[in-house]
């Protein structure tokens, strides 16, 4: 398990990136490691600010700029540094070819001015190279591929006259034109109706089957990225609290961040929920990003920030028995006691 | 579409009545006497009674304006109280030299104000985008009058390089046969095949088209910008960048054609306004346009022609915004 390190297919090392505002460089996301085999899914979960989107951004190498900044670390992909990549080559070999990436707004992701054939072939001509009727026979392919009925009538469409589903699956269908091995989901079903979301999660998940795909997925809902991905990371305040498999972390949550996370989704109507009793300490400035709103927090959580530790739980490893000692890793010196 | 382009018609049209309106009753509130002006200028009472009638000033005013409004259509627009030949024919003659002006600085406001406010926008706050926004910021705010008599100081008195008004030399005026096709100098010259007059045309034409193509070349490259600065931060420029799309097709193509809306209204209105800068202009370089004819028949107390002038003003302000409007509805979520 532990050489596994040198073998992920997509891995992030002390990453640090920042923004400038008017009171200097404020950084944004801070993550030690986060690493995806060949293949695998990985949930990311957050909540709003918690800087998802701006890692999607960054490993396209698309941040704002002049405001984004990365400060340190590397994104290995495939033993290649995406940072250090020219803007010219992550255009021209990464981007669409291999990485793709579906946002989380499909109301706003579809260029308004544009039919989704226009959209379509624009894509399809740039990276396969095919025009006329080839592209087009190519367009038909991919929005079938998604799912879609009555795809020649729909291709002359604007946006605006299409549903949030209908436009998610054709934003799937441009992403994944070009057969991308690396793919970032970006809360791909915000804004949607539950039954569309569960439709747009098993199109994704069918999808990742099928092209076999990494995939990134980000979101905010823990038990959907329990049910979606083999392996789950909660990132607080820009920096990565807990990570193992998903199973393990939902059942056996160790950060505090985490405990209040899955103790805040609702099981049963006798239950009552528990919502976090939120109490607003001072901020720590050089210790734990969670102390202050952490419980069980002490003195020394305030002075020191915790790095991910590996912790080794029994309990889960029943459950999955066909992976041995599964490791989950938690950023906290209490991790594990309760709330 | 039709649907579209016909209520916009129909709303056009209210807007010309209702100018129509106004420059009517305007005219007759003026405490000026045309029949006076129109029996001559030693006319004793009974020639001016006479002309009151000829003109039919004695009828009520409702009677008047119906006729005046059924004239208009005819594209009557009375006669001149000076020169006592039709308006119209003599706005036609006028209208080229004018609409070549015109025309010159739409094309420059177009391909270079639109270029401008794109690579501005793409390039926030480097050289470029300080120096572009400095020049539209002076094309805009400076008089027309100054930058015309400034440019003459400059490229007539000093540099001696272009010439200082008129359209065309006295030499060639008196020397050459001048083509007479359309009414539009430089394309006569062109299609007659006419290339001595032709660029002495054009040398004519460099200070007053400057002076006139500045202020919609600054406001089209200032609007442009801004539409795209907004542009470029929706999230469907961010999604056709993660496509791997070429910066320029995101930006020539995906970004600019949603700014469309706003730079074109702001093309359509500022040819509204160069038409007007025009009258200035024509004064200061002495061009043979609208320009020159408004300001003799404002001297001249000529009021049929100024009120024509000002139909004509309405009209084309009229036409340039329908234009607009069909511009505007290529984006899909406009037409209805």
């Amino acid at each position: 398990m532990t050489d596994q390190k040198t073998q992920f297919y997509f891995e992030i090392k002390d990453l640090s990136v920042g923004f400038r505002t008017f009171e200097g460089i404020k950084p944004v996301l801070n993550i030690e490691g986060l690493g995806i085999n060949r293949g695998e899914t990985y949930g990311l979960v957050g909540e709003s600010g918690a800087g998802k989107t701006v890692l999607a951004l960054t490993i396209l190498g698309l941040l704002p700029k002049p405001a984004g900044m990365i400060l340190n670390g590397s994104i290995l992909f495939d033993g290649v540094d995406l940072l250090k990549q020219s803007e010219k080559q992550m255009a021209e070999i990464y981007r669409g070819k291999r990485l793709a990436m579906i946002f989380q707004d499909p109301m706003s992701t579809l260029n308004p001015v544009f039919t989704v054939w226009q959209q379509i072939e624009r894509v399809i001509t740039r990276q396969e190279g095919l025009k006329g009727k080839a592209c087009l026979k190519r367009s038909l392919e991919l929005l079938d591929m998604v799912k879609l009925p009555d795809t020649m009538n729909l291709i002359d469409k604007y946006p605006h006259e299409l549903s949030g589903g209908q436009r998610q699956r054709i934003i799937i269908a441009i992403a994944l034109s070009c057969g991308a091995e690396f793919l970032i989901a970006d809360e791909p079903t915000r804004n949607l109706d539950v039954t569309i979301q569960a439709g747009i999660l098993k199109l994704i998940d069918e999808l990742q089957r099928d092209f076999k795909m990494s995939v990134l997925f980000i979101g905010n809902n823990v038990s959907l990225v329990n049910i979606f991905c083999r392996n789950a990371g909660i990132l607080y305040r820009g920096k990565l609290v807990e990570e193992g498999l998903s199973n393990c972390v939902v059942q056996n949550p160790l950060h505090p961040y985490t405990q209040t996370l899955i103790s805040a989704i609702p099981r049963s109507k006798s239950e009552k929920l528990k919502f976090s009793k939120t109490i607003i300490k001072p901020e720590a400035e050089n210790g734990c990003p969670y102390f202050s709103r952490c419980t069980i927090g002490k003195e020394n959580c305030s002075t020191h920030v915790p790095m991910l530790r590996e912790f080794r739980t029994e309990s889960s490893a029943e459950s999955l028995n066909d992976i041995q000692n599964p490791v989950q890793k938690a950023a906290c010196f209490y991790a594990g006691g309760t709330i | 579409m039709t649907k579209f382009i016909l209520r916009r018609v129909l709303l056009g049209i209210i807007v010309l009545l209702g100018v129509a309106f106004i420059t009517f009753f305007v005219a007759r509130v003026v405490p000026s006497n045309p029949a006076a002006k129109w029996a001559g200028p030693r006319a004793n009472q009974e020639q001016i009674a006479k002309a009151t009638i000829e003109l039919g000033l004695d009828k009520p005013l409702l009677v008047q304006f119906g006729k005046y409004l059924t004239d208009l259509i005819q594209g009557n627009l009375g006669h001149s109280l000076r020169t006592r030949r039709p308006i119209t024919q003599e706005l036609l003659e006028s209208l080229p030299a004018t609409v070549e002006l015109v025309l010159l600085s739409t094309i420059a406001a177009v391909f270079i104000g639109i270029p401008l406010g794109v690579i501005s926008a793409k390039r926030k706050d480097k050289m470029i985008d300080h120096f572009s926004r400095l020049f539209s910021i002076g094309a805009v705010s400076l008089p027309t009058f100054w930058i015309g008599l400034i440019l003459q100081l400059f490229f007539f008195r000093i540099l001696d390089i272009f010439p200082m008004g008129g359209q065309l030399s006295t030499e060639i005026k008196i020397l050459m046969d001048i083509p007479k096709i359309t009414g539009f100098l430089m394309f006569d010259c062109l299609i007659t095949g006419n290339f001595t007059i032709f660029f002495d045309a054009l040398w004519h034409i460099v200070l007053p088209g400057i002076t006139i193509a500045l202020y919609p070349i600054g406001l089209v490259a200032r609007m442009t910008r801004s539409a795209m600065l907004e542009i470029l931060n929706e999230d469907y420029i961010t999604a056709a960048r993660s496509y791997g799309l070429k910066e320029k097709t995101v930006l020539w193509s995906y970004a600019l054609k949603n700014s469309i809306g706003p730079t074109s209204t702001v093309v359509a209105l500022s040819i509204g306004y160069t038409l007007v800068n025009t009258f200035l202009t024509e004064s200061i370089f002495t061009w043979p346009g609208i320009g020159s004819y408004i300001s003799s028949a404002v001297i001249g107390n000529d009021y049929p022609a100024i009120m024509g002038v000002t139909i004509f003003s309405a009209f084309s302000y009229v036409l340039l915004n329908l234009a607009a409007d069909i511009i505007i509805a290529l984006d899909p979520r406009v037409r209805t």
